[in-house]
Parts: structure tokens; C-alpha cells; sequence
């Protein structure tokens, strides 16, 4: 109690300085030293509740126009010890913030909540007037007057309005250790933060109120029934919070002075618990989950996750379904890297199944960014080039997707292309299916009850009679047979060239990093250090980085280097990074990587593989780039 | 007659630490092959050609369109280089997809067209090349003048980038790496005539990766864990003959971190990237490039102050990339420097 007031007294009345000097003093609880101030407290209660007695009170009428109204020094003395330093802060902002804590009951003196305020004004006949307010007249006269939208803002938390305000509303949960301190700071400027606290405080007071009713004898029923009615009101606060937003309440009220303790609330567990409390989609676990038990329910979710944690090797080896760069980081890993991560992941891809490993890198930056809500589709490779193919399709044209089904339209004679995708897309115009499905309506009189469907070779039989009739296309060779003829007549055409950085000045305005930009109204800049690169996640913790990198360089235990200038290039994302001893690594998934398991990089490697594909590009470009909102 | 004894490329010497840096006067992001004494490289122009130079003449071997992309391989017999060809390397990133692969005598102004895939070595003289197809999961070994082929299907089917590490010990013995569907890692033989894969090392540690390569009867293997929990990296020396089932394994070389590796070999020396601290909490290595000679069996650190992390050897050049440049870590400055036009004595 004593550090408290000493932080609180003298941070706000002797200046840094001085409270270092003596804070640190009592840490070293020399014996007279604690005591001096023991006994200066003790003075200045007694002091307290006398001016308190002894005050004039002030009635309504004396505050008409009134003029420079300000707290006595004994008052805002007790406020500043017995209230937590970290509602303080919510009133530091302007003189509002501070009537916003007074309407909020979160600031304290020392008989409780405040009930009285010593004030000294000016008053209309311009004479000085010391005394006490009592609080309904204060908020009436003094707060109405100053910050009238105090008052009406502090209606929405009364508990009548209380449960109508809370549905419009919705706790910021950080996506990584960067936002979260936007976050944080987003909540200090608040004027809901200090109501928050106080239900926060209210529901703290759940269990103490009704430890005491237990042992409060019933005679004593005025004291019963005062207990009941405020423990009636905790309750019904209560139950208009779930679990999970008492438990960001909590802590939020209980370390808004302390955002490294805020942040660490979200980010210091392992990542897969927090996908077990449902706090993170199970997107993350899917696919491994699948691989363990050879199928995936939500109900094995939480044996899945008690496996990730418990045998964090697990991971190094699974990859089945999302079919990537082997091995992965161990679970742990994997977990530490997403506490980091800010990517939208809630869809799962496999890199190999893409034709072109940028398509994965675009799709990812798609799905992050654009406001479209591109379709979930359980062929894995799918997920990637949908989004790919259908906004650039819709925004830059067929020039950027030339993978097309053709066929010969006889009565025109001109050939008839339709952009496509191999696969059954639900994206109907840009689907093999629903494209193959047209031809043959116009080429061969199929119905249009007919659908066509892809199967694998293994699985089409035509002894089988489901086979005898109908439209399937055969993978891998697109074979496509109709009623258990092969059809020649449709011809693919395919092209999956593209830059993803303009390799010339002349197509500059065409590459897919350009395009992205422009079309989702994007901010680019070049993050040329790991000063900017912190500098820039500071400020803009939602941005992803993303790059083209040369994969020996990038990652060297993976990919060795055969001869002067060996270069796979892979695109890059990065959306987080960790500082040890001021050294940086960055978190990376490559256009190889899984969309779950992002990697740990060193900024030294990172460094390495930009600058190594720098150099044998035509326009010799940096593309580490920032992008963001 | 005059001969001449010329370096085609001016070498200077940057010092970092104690590597120095490569200065060429074509640029250096052009150079694809450097003989130790400077007179012969290979090089390619943003317009599409690759080129050998030697003696201050350049002939163009290939052409292609603007912005291919030309890489090349070479093994210690300095006889042949494998070259090969991405027409699309800036516009279409497949890390699987195949090239076209050609082979060349060094210093020869001719190619010759082998196929395509992703090459991985020259063997046995280089009368042959190691060629691996991860579409079809096959190494495909091939003799250049005969295209005779032996194939080798692999078992691999977790990893979809892996990069297959080969070796001819006869023309019907081949050896290989391999990784089964649980992610166990080993070196096999394979013999041709009797269809039969023999493991010549198997992993005991889980989850781990290795390499090798082979110089003079002795199959070279490192092995690294990929767990960074538990982390070690071993070096074995393997007699390929007369060691009854691969039973006696030399370990000659033990470290407490997963070192990056990327082991290369020349016939007296085994080089590789050495991690010398690791900072968990970033995953973050120190490393220098480590060498082993074969014959002792000692280990010298190399030292320098740019966290190597890939090796080359070319010729007798031992080359370090790092930031897009080259660093010359072993061989002689002095030679390539050596910018003179000598006469031969009447």
C-alpha cells in the first residue's frame, strides 16, 4: 500500500526524479524511512476526515456560475493513494476523462467509493468558496455543466441500458504482440474504459458479498438487505457477460497500466490451448488433427490439442494433408510463431497442389485484405486459386488468367474459350465442371439435369453402372468422358505465367504486387531494416510484408546452393516479428509453407534471401515491401 | 607460338575477415562458372544467352528468350558442366517444375540436350548425369553420350520439395537418399543388376535429415536432427566396399546443434556450415564454414564474420554466397588475379 501511494502521490506530485529516488528508497525498507512516511500518512488521514467533518457544505444554488472550480489538495491527495494507479490513468487524458472515472465510480478516497468532493471555487459574486459537494449535486452541477456528454454517455451503462449497450459492443482480441499494444492504447483513450472496470469491479464482488451474507446473522436484516441488493446487482451484471469477456475484463481493468501484462494475457500460452478454449479457429489444428486420428470431428479437437502440447514433435512430420515444405517446426514452434502471427488463416491450402507457388502467396493476401468473402472449398488447392482467379478475372482481366477450356463453335466457326480452374469451384463461371457442363449442353444435347463430376482414375470404373451415363472428368489427365465416350472436341489451354513483381519497367503497372495494391486501395513501403520493419509493425501491427526470395538463402538447412547464383525463387510473407537481445527474426511462411505453420527466420536469413534474388533481378529491385491500410 | 595464359576476370580483394571478395569484370550476378585459374567461365546476359569464355573470347552455347534464367553444376572430375534452362524463371515459380537440361565439355563450344527435370550431379568421370523427376518420384541416371538410362523410383512421399543427393559407384551401383512415409531418413545403395536396395545408414534419430556425398570408396554422411528441441548433428565416414552391409560406420565428427550443413566434398576436404550458437528464443544461428580433412580427420573452423550458410566448390575454388555476393573462402587470390598475356618461350 505504502509503494502505491508512493508511485501514485509522487508520480503525480514530486515528478519522476524524485519518486525514483525515494520509491527506491523504500525498496531497501530502511526501517526509519518507511516509518517517517507511515506516520505522514496516518497525518494525513486524520487531516482528511477532519477537513471532511469540519467542511462547509455547499448547496446546488451556491454553484450557479460558478467559476474555477478545482479539487482541494487533501482530497485529490486521498484519490491519488487509494485509488489503483491504473484507473488514474484513464484520467490523465483531459478534465472529461477524469468526470468519466467520478461517473464510473472507479475513483476512490478513503471511506470508498467518494460520496462528498472538497472543491474550492469562484462563485457568481466572485468570492472564493471552500467545501463539500455531495455527489448527486456535483454530477448535476458541476460534471452536467463541464462535460455534458459524460453524463449522456454515462447512461448507456446504467443497468437498465446496460444489456441494449453491451450487444452493440465487442472486446478487441489482439491478432499478435504488435496490435495488441494498438490495442491496448486504444482502450486507455476510451471513454468505456472506466465503466467496464467498474462492472469488472462489480463482478469481482460476486464472491465477497456473498461470503458475507453467509455470515451475517439474520437479525442483523438491514445489513442483509443492503448486501442483497448489491450482490442482486452483481449478479445481474453477471449474467450479461459470457466467460471469455469477464476474462478479458479482468485482464484489461487489472493491467491497464501494464501492456505487457495485457498482451501477454493473449500471447504467452501455448497458441493451441487457446485454439481449445475456442478462442482461435480450429482451422489451425485441422489438418493435423486429421493426420493423427486419420479423420477430423470437432469432438476429438480437445485429444488432438492435449497431443500438439503434450509431444510437440508431432509436428516436425505431419503433413498429409497441407501438403508442404517438410519438415515443419515442432509444435511449439509452430505455437510461438502464431502468438506473433497476424495473417488470416482461417481456411486451409496445400502449396504443392498449386501449379504456381505465387498463386499461394497472392491468395493469402487476398483472403488477409480484400473485403470479399471468397468461398471455403474442400479441395484444398482450390482455396488458393479460387480467390486468385476470381479477382483477377473481375478486376484485371483474362490477360492474367489464360488457363482456358476451349472448343470449336461450329456455326460461328470461331474458337470458344472459357476461363477456368481445374476443379469443381463454387465460383460457377470460372468451375471445369460447370464450363465442361456447357459445352456439352451446346455441343452434344447433354440435359441440363446432367452435372459433370470430377473423379480420380482409381475411382472412375465404367463396369460400375453409375459410370455408365453421365459426364465425369478423370484426374489427373482431364480426360473427360460423356456417356462413356471420350469427348475430343474440348481442348485445355494452359498458361500460369504472370510476374509477381514487374520483371520490366514496360509491365511495371501489370505485375500482380502493383495490381493487388491498386485494386484493394493498399499502402506499400520498402522495409529496407529491421528498424523500419519495427518501426513500421508499431505503427501499423496489421500490415503483412511480403517478397520474393531466393529459397537457398532464405532457407539454407533446407536447400543447398549447387553453383554461382542458384536461385529458387519463393514468395514470402511476414507478418510478425520477436526481439531477442536486440536481435530480430521474423515470422515467415514461404509460398511452400503451410498457412499453419509458420516459421521462425532470423532477419540475417530473410535479409540474405531478398538481397540474393535482388541481385540477379532485371531491375535489381529491394521487394521487401510493407503493405497495409 | 604464343599461348595465352590469361584471366579473363580481374579479381580484387575485399577483406571480410579472412574471406575476400569476388570482383569480377562481367557482373558477378551474370557468372555461372569460374575455373580457379580464372581462364574459363560461364556466364548469361539478361537477353537470353549463355555463353563460355575463355582465352578473351566468348561463344554463345545457348539462346533463349530475354530473362531466362541459366544454372549450372560441375563435380570434381572438371570434365563436363550440366547446364540448365528456366525460360520463365521471373514469371512462373514452381519449385518442381522441370527445365531443360544440356551438358557441355568445359571449355567446349558445343551442348548437347539431355532432357529435363531437375539435374542433380555429375558421376562416374561425368559420363553420367543424376536427373530427378518429383513428378513421377524417379531419379533418372543417365549416360551423356549413350542416354542410357538407369531410374530409381523413391519412396518419398512427405516431402514434397525434397531434393534427392546422388552418387554412381559402377555404372550398375548407384546410392542415393531416400525418406519412407513416417519421415525416417537413409542412404541406400541400389544395384542394377540384381534389382535390390540395400541401406547402407539408417537414421536412429527421429526426425532428422541427411546428405552425402561420395569421394574415393567412402560414402560421407551428415546427418542433422530437425528438431531444435533436441538437436545434434554426426558426420560418418562409410567404406563402400568390403564393409559387409554397411556394418562399419567411422563417426568422425559429433556437435550438440543442428548444423545447417550443406556438405560439399573435394577429394581431400569435406566442407560444411558449422553452427556455433543458437539463440532459441529466435531460432537464430551463428555459424561458420567447418572443414574436415579426409585423410586426418581434423576439423578447422574457417572463420569469418558473415554467418555462412552455403558452400560451393568449383574447380578448386571454395565459394562462399552470402548478400548477393561471392566471398572466396579457399583458393588462390593470387592466381585469379593474374591479369597478364604470357608468351611461350621460343
Amino acid at each position: 500500500m505504502l509503494h502505491r501511494y508512493l508511485k501514485n502521490l509522487l508520480k503525480c506530485k514530486l515528478g519522476a526524479t524524485v519518486y525514483v529516488a525515494l520509491y527506491s528508497l523504500t525498496l531497501f525498507a530502511q526501517t526509519g524511512v518507511v516509518e517517517t512516511y507511515q506516520s505522514y500518512l496516518k497525518k494525513q488521514d486524520s487531516s482528511f476526515d477532519s477537513i471532511l467533518l469540519n467542511a462547509k457544505e455547499i448547496s446546488k444554488d451556491e454553484l450557479v456560475n460558478y467559476t474555477n472550480l478545482s479539487f482541494q489538495k487533501d482530497f485529490l491527495n486521498s484519490i491519488l493513494f487509494y485509488t489503483p494507479k491504473r484507473f488514474l490513468k484513464l484520467g490523465t487524458k483531459d478534465k472529461c476523462s477524469f468526470y468519466d472515472l467520478i461517473l464510473a465510480n472507479s475513483l476512490q478516497d478513503k471511506n470508498g467509493d467518494i460520496e462528498q468532493f472538497l472543491v474550492s471555487f469562484t462563485d457568481q459574486s466572485n468570492k472564493l468558496i471552500q467545501g463539500k459537494i455531495d455527489r448527486t449535486i456535483f454530477i448535476q452541477s458541476v460534471v452536467t455543466r463541464e462535460c455534458p456528454k459524460s453524463i449522456k454517455f454515462s447512461r448507456y451503462f446504467t443497468l437498465t441500458n446496460l444489456a441494449k449497450t453491451l450487444k452493440k459492443f465487442s472486446f478487441k482480441t489482439p491478432k499478435n504482440i504488435n496490435e495488441c499494444s494498438e490495442v491496448h492504447q486504444s482502450y486507455l483513450k476510451d471513454h468505456k474504459t472506466p465503466y467496464f472496470c467498474y462492472l469488472n469491479q462489480e463482478l469481482k464482488k460476486i464472491n465477497p458479498l456473498s461470503n458475507e451474507i453467509a455470515l451475517t446473522p439474520s437479525s442483523d436484516y438491514k445489513k442483509l438487505e443492503v448486501l442483497k441488493r448489491k450482490l442482486a446487482k452483481a449478479k445481474k451484471i453477471d449474467s450479461m457477460f459470457n466467460d471469455s469477456a469477464k476474462d478479458y475484463l479482468s485482464n484489461l481493468c487489472l493491467n491497464l497500466d501494464k501492456e505487457k501484462k495485457f498482451c501477454n494475457h493473449f500471447f504467452d500460452s501455448n497458441f493451441y490451448r487457446q485454439v481449445k478454449d475456442k478462442k482461435e479457429s480450429d482451422f489451425y489444428v485441422q489438418n493435423f488433427c486429421r493426420e493423427i486420428f486419420n479423420r477430423y470431428t470437432p469432438g476429438i479437437l480437445d485429444s488432438c490439442i492435449d497431443r500438439l502440447i503434450s509431444e510437440p514433435t508431432l509436428c516436425i512430420g505431419l503433413n498429409k494433408y497441407d501438403k508442404s515444405l517438410y519438415p515443419k517446426p515442432n509444435c511449439d514452434e509452430i505455437s510461438e510463431a502464431l502468438n506473433y502471427s497476424g495473417l488470416f488463416a482461417k481456411y486451409n491450402d496445400c502449396p504443392a497442389e498449386v501449379e504456381n507457388d505465387t498463386i499461394i502467396n497472392i491468395s493469402r493476401l487476398l483472403r488477409h485484405f480484400s473485403k470479399e468473402n471468397y468461398p471455403l472449398n474442400s479441395d484444398c488447392a482450390l482455396n488458393s486459386v479460387t480467390p486468385y482467379v476470381s479477382y483477377n478475372l473481375e478486376s484485371n482481366g483474362e490477360e492474367y488468367w489464360k488457363n482456358k477450356v476451349c472448343f470449336d463453335d461450329r456455326i460461328n466457326k470461331v474458337e470458344v474459350c472459357y476461363p477456368t480452374i481445374y476443379g469443381d469451384s463454387k465460383n460457377k463461371d470460372i468451375s471445369l465442371t460447370a464450363n465442361v457442363k456447357k459445352i456439352l449442353e451446346r455441343t452434344r444435347g447433354m440435359s441440363k439435369n446432367t452435372e459433370c463430376k470430377i473423379v480420380t482414375e482409381q475411382e472412375y470404373n465404367p463396369v460400375f453402372l453409375k459410370f455408365q451415363s453421365g459426364c465425369y472428368i478423370i484426374r489427373p489427365s482431364f480426360k473427360i468422358v460423356f456417356d462413356q465416350e471420350e469427348v475430343k472436341h474440348i481442348r485445355f489451354k494452359n498458361e500460369f505465367n504472370y510476374d509477381y513483381f514487374a520483371s520490366s519497367y514496360l509491365n511495371e503497372g501489370k505485375s500482380q504486387d502493383k495490381l493487388l495494391i491498386k485494386n484493394l486501395n493498399l499502402k506499400t513501403r520498402p522495409i529496407l531494416n529491421t528498424t523500419l520493419l519495427k518501426d513500421h509493425f508499431k505503427n501499423k501491427p496489421k500490415s503483412i510484408l511480403h517478397a520474393m526470395a531466393c529459397a537457398q538463402a532464405l532457407y539454407p538447412s533446407f536447400f543447398n546452393t549447387q553453383s554461382l547464383n542458384t536461385c529458387s525463387p519463393i514468395a514470402v510473407i511476414i507478418d510478425g516479428y520477436i526481439e531477442s537481445n536486440s536481435e530480430v527474426s521474423l515470422i515467415v511462411r514461404s509460398s511452400l509453407d503451410s498457412i499453419h505453420a509458420p516459421r521462425i527466420i532470423s532477419w540475417r536469413d530473410v535479409f540474405n534471401g531478398v538481397k540474393s534474388y535482388q541481385r540477379i533481378h532485371p531491375l535489381n529491385k529491394w521487394s521487401l515491401n510493407a503493405i497495409y491500410n | 607460338m604464343q599461348y595465352i595464359i590469361s584471366a579473363l576476370i580481374l579479381f580484387s580483394v575485399l577483406a571480410q575477415a579472412n574471406f575476400v571478395e569476388l570482383q569480377t569484370k562481367q557482373a558477378i550476378d551474370n557468372l555461372r562458372y569460374i575455373s580457379s585459374d580464372g581462364k574459363t567461365t560461364y556466364y548469361q546476359t539478361r537477353s537470353g544467352d549463355f555463353s563460355l569464355s575463355t582465352n578473351y573470347k566468348s561463344y554463345v552455347l545457348l539462346k533463349n528468350k530475354p530473362l531466362t534464367h541459366y544454372q549450372t553444376k560441375s563435380s570434381l572430375a572438371k570434365k563436363k558442366i550440366i547446364i540448365s534452362m528456366d525460360s520463365d524463371f521471373f514469371s512462373y515459380n514452381n519449385f518442381n517444375e522441370y527445365h531443360d537440361i544440356y551438358v557441355s565439355d568445359i571449355g567446349s563450344k558445343s551442348v548437347k540436350k539431355i532432357g529435363k527435370g531437375i539435374p542433380l550431379g555429375l558421376h562416374l568421370d561425368d559420363d553420367y548425369i543424376s536427373i530427378y523427376k518429383p513428378k513421377s518420384n524417379q531419379i533418372v541416371f543417365q549416360e551423356v553420350k549413350s542416354k542410357r538410362q538407369l531410374k530409381v523410383k523413391l519412396f518419398n512421399k512427405i516431402s514434397p520439395y525434397f531434393r534427392p543427393d546422388t552418387a554412381m559407384i559402377s555404372e550398375q551401383d548407384l546410392i542415393y537418399n531416400d525418406i519412407n512415409e513416417k519421415g525416417e531418413a537413409a542412404v541406400l545403395s541400389y544395384s542394377n543388376i540384381d534389382k535390390k536396395r540395400t541401406a547402407i545408414f539408417k537414421s536412429d534419430i527421429a526426425n532428422s535429415s541427411l546428405s552425402f556425398c561420395y569421394v574415393d570408396s567412402k560414402v560421407i554422411i551428415l546427418e542433422k536432427s530437425n528438431n531444435s528441441s533436441s538437436q545434434v548433428t554426426n558426420i560418418y565416414f562409410i567404406d563402400a566396399f568390403n564393409n559387409k552391409n554397411y556394418k562399419t560406420k567411422d563417426l568422425i565428427y559429433s556437435s550438440t546443434y543442428n548444423d545447417i550443413g550443406n556438405l560439399v566434398c573435394t577429394s581431400k576436404n569435406i566442407y560444411f556450415i558449422k553452427t556455433i550458437s543458437y539463440n532459441s528464443k529466435i531460432n537464430s544461428k551463428k555459424t561458420q564454414l567447418a572443414k574436415i580433412n579426409i585423410k586426418s580427420k581434423n576439423l578447422k573452423i574457417i572463420k569469418s564474420d558473415i554467418n555462412p550458410t552455403q558452400v560451393i566448390v568449383m574447380d578448386d575454388l571454395v565459394l562462399v554466397p552470402k548478400n548477393g555476393k561471392i566471398y572466396l573462402a579457399e583458393g588462390s587470390a593470387n592466381k585469379l588475379t593474374n591479369d597478364k598475356i604470357e608468351k611461350t618461350k621460343p
